[in-house]
């Protein structure tokens, strides 16, 4: 690459990474995750540690609360959830991409407490 | 933040320089004289039989030069390679950027919901992504145009007139020439009589008389011991009055016939070029010495030449005298005819054109650009070619030198001739 070319990256990653919108809800971000844990083929950690049946999705955010719009979290913090959620989504943030089996094994060995969360425990 | 782009641009932009010089039609020409150096001593030359006067005269070396005065043109032509990429990638960044930034209005202002990035918020909006586009082109644009506009800008061509002079041709003669006194010396070819002759001048002016000169063998003249300066036709008319100088008087008539004969013919010589100097008299002397000779001609059926053996072929000739000398064009031995009286007796081999058949029994033979006689014995049994022009080769022995029709030319008595 040029020096032109990389000045260029250089100024083009500088502007994306200093554009981000407003803060996700709590709500929003709890579905994000449990939406990236539900996509198809699940992982044998989701599968036998979370139980979450059919309609995981749906199963997970009546477990968790956040269907609810009003939804904030207690235990885990907010901090703590997006720290956690970081190692999941180390593998890119599209929304829509079947996330490294190995990653989130990974979150749920980094965060046990979140296998509680999502299983609904107080 | 302008000014700073616009400074760092005109450090970056590289700019190439071709200079050329041509030169226009002349303006006008001059001529003007400089002094050159190197002074010295010319002399005149005034024959007043029997005297000669040398007019000596001191000389500057003087350049005339011709100067001819030119507009000359340097020609300056600046180049920016890289100012029209630069100009055509500006104008895209401003462009493309000043239309995100100016439109950016028109985008929506709702972050993106659908993607939640590692820190926990939504992804941006789409005019915050067409306002940091457009921050990106223009601080690539801006600097890229400012950079093409300053190449652009010193492109371009610059042209210098001024006046020159330039030299168009340079030729030295002597100048400022003034009459000069001083000792005169007349410097003798070493070995050849008494020491050197000086005489003071007066008025610049030395007059000898043929007398005093007619022993001279002069190989300078000098002026306070710098060497004197003839020029050409001056130089010449000197030699032709110290040739006469030995020549005239002419001896009585007794006194011609106990002349020898080498001394008859170089007093012959000599008086040749009396005439231009001595007139009449110079004329009468040339005269009285060219009848001396051809009175003695006259008076003996042909050259003096010892007999020799009769050879019968070429060959047998060859065999019987074994020439020495090589008498052909090209060869060295035709330098040596320069003075024939010291081959005499000597057995020569020659190869050469046949120009003109003198009598009977001379022919004159050419050989390269020397002429040489040959005496063809009357009791010859060879035949003698028939027509000028014809290539001869024959052996011979050289005799010396035999003046005909006023000219002294090698002679050289047949032995065979083909």
């Amino acid at each position: 690459m040029t020096t032109g070319g990389k000045l260029f990256a250089a100024l083009a990653a500088l502007a994306a990474a200093g554009c981000s919108g407003p803060e996700a809800p709590d709500a929003a971000l709890c579905r994000d995750v449990i939406h990236r844990l539900c996509i198809a083929p699940r992982c044998d950690s989701v599968e036998n540690g979370l139980s979450p049946g059919d309609d995981c999705e749906g199963t997970l955010q009546g477990r968790t609360g956040c269907g609810d719009d009003a939804f904030s979290f207690g235990t885990p913090n907010r901090a703590r959830f997006i720290d956690c959620r970081a190692t999941l989504v180390r593998g890119g943030v599209d929304p829509d991409a079947h996330p490294a089996c190995e990653d989130v094994d990974a979150m749920f060995t980094k965060c046990p407490e979140l296998t509680g969360f999502f299983k609904g425990a107080p | 933040m302008l000014t700073a782009i616009c400074c760092t641009s005109f450090g970056c932009v590289r700019v190439n320089h071709e200079v050329r010089v041509e030169k226009g039609p002349v303006l006008r020409a001059y001529e003007r004289e400089v002094l050159a150096g190197e002074s010295g001593v010319s002399a005149a030359v005034a024959v007043a039989w029997p005297k000669v006067t040398l007019s000596f005269a001191r000389f500057d070396r003087c350049r005339q030069e011709r100067v001819e005065e030119v507009v000359e043109e340097t020609i300056t032509e600046s180049f920016a390679p890289s100012a029209g990429p630069a100009f055509t990638l500006g104008m895209l960044g401003v462009a493309s950027g000043g239309a995100l930034l100016g439109f950016r209005g028109s985008f929506s202002d709702q972050p993106n919901t659908r993607v939640i990035d590692e820190t926990g918020h939504y992804g941006p909006s789409a005019r915050t992504i067409a306002t940091g586009w457009s921050v990106v082109l223009l601080s690539v644009g801006v600097p890229a145009l400012v950079t093409g506009v300053v190449g652009l800008a010193q492109s371009g061509e610059h042209v210098d007139r001024r006046k020159v002079e330039q030299l168009a041709s340079a030729m030295e003669h002597p100048c400022h020439e003034a009459p000069v006194d001083g000792e005169v010396e007349l410097v003798r070819i070493k070995g050849e009589g008494p020491g050197s002759l000086r005489v003071a001048t007066s008025g610049g002016k030395v007059t000898f008389t043929a007398d005093q000169l007619s022993e001279l063998r002069l190989a300078s003249v000098r002026m306070n011991g710098a060497l004197v300066l003839f020029p050409e036709e001056e130089a010449a008319k000197f030699e032709a009055f110290l040739s006469c100088s030995e020549a005239i008087p002419v001896p009585s008539p007794a006194g011609l016939s106990e002349m020898g004969e080498e001394a008859l013919v170089a007093r012959y010589n000599s008086a040749r070029a009396c005439g231009s100097v001595a007139g009449e008299v110079g004329e009468q002397a040339a005269a009285a010495l060219g009848a001396e000779i051809q009175r003695r001609r006259a008076g003996r059926p042909g050259p003096t030449v010892r007999e020799g053996p009769r050879p019968r072929s070429l060959e047998d000739a060859r065999a019987m005298y074994r020439p020495t000398l090589v008498l052909a064009e090209g060869s060295r031995d035709v330098a040596a005819l320069s003075d024939p009286e010291s081959l005499a007796g000597t057995a020569a081999q020659i190869r050469g054109t046949l120009v003109q058949q003198v009598a009977e029994n001379i022919l004159v033979v050419k050989v390269g650009t020397a002429e040489l006689l040959v005496f063809v014995p009357p009791d010859a049994t060879f035949g003698v070619p028939p027509a000028n022009g014809a290539e001869l080769e024959a052996i011979g022995v050289v005799v010396g030198t035999q003046v005909l029709e006023e000219k002294a030319r090698p002679l050289i008595r047949a032995a065979w001739i083909q």
